[in-house]
C-alpha cells in the first residue's frame, strides 16, 4: 500500500537535495516531489497530492513561510505540514503550531538525527509507497 | 511629544545590532548544515563504494569537527539573539524558591523570604548550569529593603569555575566564543540578557559572579 505522498519545499536547493536523499534512505518507496521556487508558494502546497506530507522551510525567498500556513489549513485540511528551520525559537515554533503546522522543528545537524526524525514523522506505515521520485 | 535624538539613535543602533545578531546566528547555520551533512553523505557514499583513504578520512573528520565547533559558536549567538528578542511578561519569585537545593548563606534570616521581580526560571537555569551535577555555594544579601522603589536589590554571589574573564559573563562569551560557547558561561550570559531586561544585573570578577535582582516589597509567606 502506498504511503503518503511527500512534498519538499525549500528554496535552498542543497537542503532540499539532502532531505530528499535522506528520505530516500528512510522511505525508499515514497513518492517525493521537490519545489525550490518560493514564487510557487502557497499554490504548490495547496495543489499537492491528497493527504500529502509537506516538509516546508521556515524562510522561503526571504519571506516567513509561517504566513502561508493559514491559507494551507483553510484550503487543504488533509495536508500535513512539517515546518523546518535552520534555527527556530520557541516562540516561532508555537506560532507555527498555532497557524496549523503539525510540527515545527529545527533542522538536525547530523544524518543520524535526520534519519531518526524522519522515521518518527513518517511512522512505520508511511515508510513505503510508490517508487517514483520526481523533482520539479 | 518630542523624542530625544540620542535615545532615538540608540534605539536604531540596538535594532541594527539585533538584526545583525539574528542574521549572523540564523543565516550562517544554513550553509553550515549543508557542509556538515554533505560531508557525512560523502563519507557514506565512499564507504558504500568501498573506497578507503587515510587522507580522506582525516579530512572528513576535520571537516566534521570544524563544523561542530562552528555550530557550537553559532548556537551561543542564537541563544543571545533569542534572549534579546524574547517576549517577557512581568514576573516575580521568592528567593527561597530560586535558591532551593543550593547551599545558601543568607546575610540575615529574612533574606530567603524576600521576593524579586524577575522570572525565577531565568535565574534558576543559570545557577543550575553553573552547578552542573555538583554543589553550588551561594552567598545571599539584600540591600535597600526599606525602600524597594529606590533600588532595593537581592544579591547572589557564587563561583563559576570556568569563568576567566569579565566584567560580565556576556563580555566573556562575546570576547571568546571559542572558549565559552556551550559552557555554563553561555547560560550565564543568556541569563544576564534576560535579567538585565527585567531590571537586574550580572557582574563578574572571575571566577566570582554576582547577580543583582530587583526586590519587590514585602516578603513571601
Amino acid at each position: 500500500m502506498p504511503g503518503r505522498p511527500i512534498l519538499i519545499v525549500d528554496d535552498d536547493i542543497d537542503h532540499a537535495v539532502i532531505l530528499r536523499t535522506v528520505l530516500a534512505s528512510v522511505a525508499p518507496d515514497a513518492t517525493t516531489e521537490v519545489c525550490t521556487d518560493p514564487g510557487r508558494m502557497p499554490d504548490v502546497v495547496i495543489e499537492s497530492a491528497t493527504d500529502a506530507l509537506v516538509f516546508m522551510d521556515r524562510r522561503l525567498g526571504g519571506a516567513d513561510s509561517i504566513a502561508y500556513l493559514d491559507a494551507v489549513r483553510e484550503a487543504r485540511p488533509d495536508v500535513r505540514v512539517v515546518l523546518l528551520s535552520s534555527a527556530l525559537a520557541e516562540e516561532d515554533r508555537m506560532r507555527a503550531l498555532d497557524a496549523g503546522a503539525s510540527e515545527a522543528i529545527e533542522k538536525p545537524g547530523t544524518l543520524a538525527e535526520w534519519r531518526a526524525l524522519l522515521a518518527r514523522i513518517l511512522g512505520p506505515d508511511e515508510r513505503s509507497g510508490d517508487a517514483a521520485i520526481r523533482a520539479s | 511629544m518630542s523624542i530625544d535624538p540620542a535615545t532615538a539613535q540608540d534605539e536604531v543602533q540596538q535594532a541594527l545590532l539585533d538584526s545583525l545578531l539574528y542574521s549572523v546566528s540564523h543565516d550562517l547555520r544554513s550553509p553550515l548544515l549543508t557542509m556538515s551533512l554533505s560531508a557525512e553523505l560523502l563519507e557514506d557514499a565512499l564507504a558504500r563504494a568501498g573506497v578507503t583513504s587515510e587522507g580522506g578520512t582525516v579530512a572528513l573528520s576535520s571537516l566534521r569537527q570544524g563544523a561542530a565547533d562552528l555550530d557550537r559558536m553559532l548556537q551561543a549567538l542564537m541563544q543571545i539573539s533569542r534572549a534579546r528578542r524574547k517576549v517577557l511578561e512581568p514576573a516575580r519569585g521568592a528567593l527561597a524558591l530560586i535558591l532551593g537545593g543550593y547551599h545558601v548563606t543568607p546575610e540575615d534570616s529574612d533574606a530567603l523570604r524576600r521576593v524579586v521581580l524577575v522570572d525565577p526560571l531565568h535565574v534558576r537555569d543559570a545557577l543550575d548550569a553553573v552547578a552542573g551535577e555538583g554543589p553550588l555555594a551561594v552567598r545571599l544579601s539584600v540591600e535597600g529593603v526599606d525602600d524597594v522603589a529606590e533600588g532595593g536589590r537581592a544579591r547572589l554571589e557564587f563561583e563559576a569555575a570556568t569563568l576567566e574573564h569579565g566584567p560580565t559573563p556576556l563580555h566573556a562569551l562575546t570576547g571568546s566564543l571559542k572558549q565559552y560557547a556551550g559552557t555554563p558561561i553561555e547560560a550565564l550570559a543568556f541569563a544576564q540578557v534576560l535579567i538585565e531586561r527585567q531590571g537586574g544585573a550580572i557582574e563578574a570578577d572571575a571566577p566570582r559572579v554576582s547577580i543583582a535582582l530587583p526586590l519587590a516589597g514585602g516578603t513571601a509567606s
